[in-house]
């Protein structure tokens, strides 16, 4: 059993794995770059180490410097989280080869799914369909063309490397495609140390449902029902839900069965999710394998939420070789999830990222509602990593009941200091056809001028303007406090403002 | 209170002017609104705004600040005292970074003679790439950033003639 668990990653991701920890009496070890020295994840752990520079490339992305933390710190596991080095197979032997726990799969399976011609290839042979798509042999513009040429605009030009949305372009005319592949080499280079581009067919419309499933060294394997994560912008995943409104039992039934033939054939241990893209619904509705993501996926707390099982635990328990904690008679799920993305981001300006520290940062309770966070207030959010502060995951015994319950946990999110997306959120859940479940990947394009921020009426205007005149006036005393007097920013020194 | 606070309210793209005239009484254009502030802490007010309850949280940094209500964000700015009114800031012509980013490619030169669309710097941040674009057909008139430097927002990076 593991007894020291080293964490190599950051953020919300790794304080709710350090959640899991904590129960089982698991140990955690931290670690930092420059830029995180008192980020929430350092102060949470039982002990951290620094492990770099700001730069990912040089802390988070340097298995060197991971492998040294965990020999130092006396683990005995190490947790790769999402992103950064958690579909690495180097990283996973390193561990390996270190004596420690990789708490994923094999790096066999890793390397197979981290390629994507590899992946397809499983996926054809065990008879799942595939997105007509390659990897262009040759990698120069005219190689990428000739490929996107054999099948068809309009196609997809993404990092071989990579997942998560990153780096990816579309192209719908030759003259387009120039570009497009200059820029889309040079994001997967500077994200994923690789500029390799794999050219994909553009499937119009689809929804992007995924399904999470668990196997184990002794072949057993089970599926955790889908998810549906079609609310994206730019390429990414800002809301995503459990049951998808465009399954039917006998397409779940279908998706779910394709989910676990896959991972099957690959062996496939520990805790995963296959992706795919869904043209049409109902029980017409035709699938297409995308991707295996071998980690942990962000939206993993819907699941969590409808099944009632503990994710990170199984990931744990799995690695452990205690083989997977349920069978699929023993697992049900009932009611519905939703997670809502809060990123440091202006939605105004194209969802940009934005770095800054955090003046006031507070999250909702009440039924029903849970947040998977990184930060507090006075945290500083750094230019270097993904600006994703949070997750607000709700359940709902319907559909409607989670939506609203999630408009009303958003309408009392507080995050000041950096622009979020809480707002576009909110204007997202209420939109009319979020509200009847007809999503698909290009709703927040489509939508784009009903999901800008409207008008603020003038008494909201007149409140925001009355208390920020008010804090104004309390932090500009009209004289200096002298010696030994409280400072007007003080609450207590003006107590008589308060309201007891 | 002796004098009016004047402030520049934004949400997403619109922006408003309001002018806190005394505790109980806020100008939103020409709207003379009522309002009743309690205090809840040092950065949560609950303000009654002609009869309607706002939870208003806010943190003032100098004359600048955020403002949220129910989880819409709003941006605040006490206008400045004093100052030549139209006076033209210097950075109508200064193209800055909107976000701590690194340069990656600086494409043009201080003389160059750019058109309006055309990328002059791109940058990266959070992975992402940005792009600095002439707003307008102009020249050069100076290049502040180098390839490889870290830049803050606001800080110009080109500045046209």
């Amino acid at each position: 059993m593991i007894t020291r668990l080293l964490i190599a990653n950051r953020g919300e991701i790794a304080v709710r794995i350090m959640r899991t920890c904590e129960m089982l009496g698991v140990e955690t070890v931290a670690v930092y770059s420059d830029a995180d020295r008192n980020a929430r994840h350092v102060t949470e752990a039982s002990r951290a180490v620094p492990i770099g520079p700001a730069p990912a490339a040089d802390s988070y992305l340097s298995i060197t410097r991971l492998i040294d933390a965990a020999r130092a710190s006396g683990a005995d596991a190490v947790h790769p989280g999402y992103g950064f080095l958690s579909e690495n197979a180097a990283f996973a032997s390193a561990c390996v080869d270190a004596g420690l726990t990789f708490v994923g799969p094999s790096a066999g399976v890793i390397e197979r799914f981290g390629s994507k011609i590899e992946a397809r290839r499983t996926a054809t042979e065990a008879g799942v369909p595939v997105v007509p798509g390659g990897e262009p042999a040759d990698q120069t513009i005219a190689g990428v063309e000739a490929v996107v040429r054999a099948i068809g605009y309009p196609a997809v030009l993404k990092p071989s490397a990579g997942g998560g949305g990153k780096g990816m372009r579309i192209v719908r005319h030759d003259r387009e495609l120039g570009a497009a592949s200059e820029a889309a080499r040079r994001e997967a280079q500077a994200t994923f140390g690789d500029g390799t581009l794999y050219v994909e067919r553009l499937l119009e419309r689809p929804r992007h449902i995924e399904v999470q499933i668990a196997g184990d060294r002794d072949g057993r394997l089970v599926h955790l029902g889908e998810r549906d994560c079609s609310v994206q912008r730019r390429h990414q995943k800002v809301i995503e839900e459990t049951p998808s409104t465009a399954l039917t039992p006998s397409t779940r039934h279908r998706l779910t069965t394709a989910a676990v033939t896959v991972a099957q054939a690959a062996g496939y241990d520990n805790v995963g999710t296959v992706e795919f893209l869904v043209e049409g619904s109902g029980d017409d509705a035709r699938f297409y394998f995308l991707e295996m993501n071998t980690r942990l996926q962000v939206e993993h707390p819907i699941t969590e939420l409808v099944t009632g099982v503990d994710l990170v635990r199984a990931q744990l328990e799995i690695a452990s070789g205690g083989g997977v904690p349920w069978t699929e008679d023993n697992i049900s799920a009932r009611g519905h999830a939703m997670e809502c993305r809060v990123y440091a981001e202006d939605p105004a300006r194209d969802f940009s990222p934005y770095a800054g520290r955090l003046t006031l940062y507070r999250e909702p309770t009440g039924p029903g509602v849970r947040v998977d966070s990184g930060v507090s207030t006075g945290s500083v959010i750094p230019v270097h990593y993904d600006p994703l502060l949070a997750k607000l995951v709700v359940y709902g015994k319907t559909r409607e009941a989670a939506r609203q319950r999630a408009l009303a946990a958003l309408g009392r999110y507080v995050v000041l200091g950096v622009p979020s997306n809480l707002s576009f959120l909110g204007r997202v859940l209420a939109h009319p056809r979020f509200e009847r479940g007809a999503i698909d990947i290009g709703f927040v394009d489509d939508e784009h001028d009903a999901l800008q921020d409207s008008q603020p009426a003038a008494t909201v205007i007149a409140a925001v303007a009355a208390a920020a005149a008010r804090a104004l006036r309390r932090d500009t005393p009209s004289r200096a406090p002298m010696a030994g007097e409280h400072g007007a920013s003080d609450p207590w020194a003006r107590l008589h403002d308060w309201r007891m | 209170m002796p004098s009016p606070i004047d402030l520049l309210v934004h949400a997403g793209s619109s922006s408003r002017r309001a002018s806190v005239v005394s505790d109980d009484v806020v100008e939103v254009d020409d709207r003379s609104v009522a309002v009743e502030i309690t205090v809840i802490d040092p950065s949560t007010y609950l303000v009654t705004a002609d009869g309607s309850r706002h939870l208003v949280h806010v943190v003032m940094d100098g004359t600048r600040g955020w403002a949220m209500v129910a989880g819409r964000a709003l941006d605040v700015q006490q206008s400045a005292v004093a100052g030549p009114a139209g006076a033209r800031t210097p950075d109508d012509d200064a193209l800055s970074a909107p976000m701590p980013a690194t340069v990656t490619k600086v494409l043009i030169r201080a003389g160059d003679a750019v058109s309006e669309g055309d990328t002059l710097v791109r940058l990266e941040a959070m992975k992402m790439e940005l792009a600095v674009r002439a707003p307008r057909d102009a020249r050069v008139r100076d290049v502040a950033c180098r390839e490889g430097e870290l830049v803050q927002p606001g800080r110009p990076l080109v500045t046209l003639a």
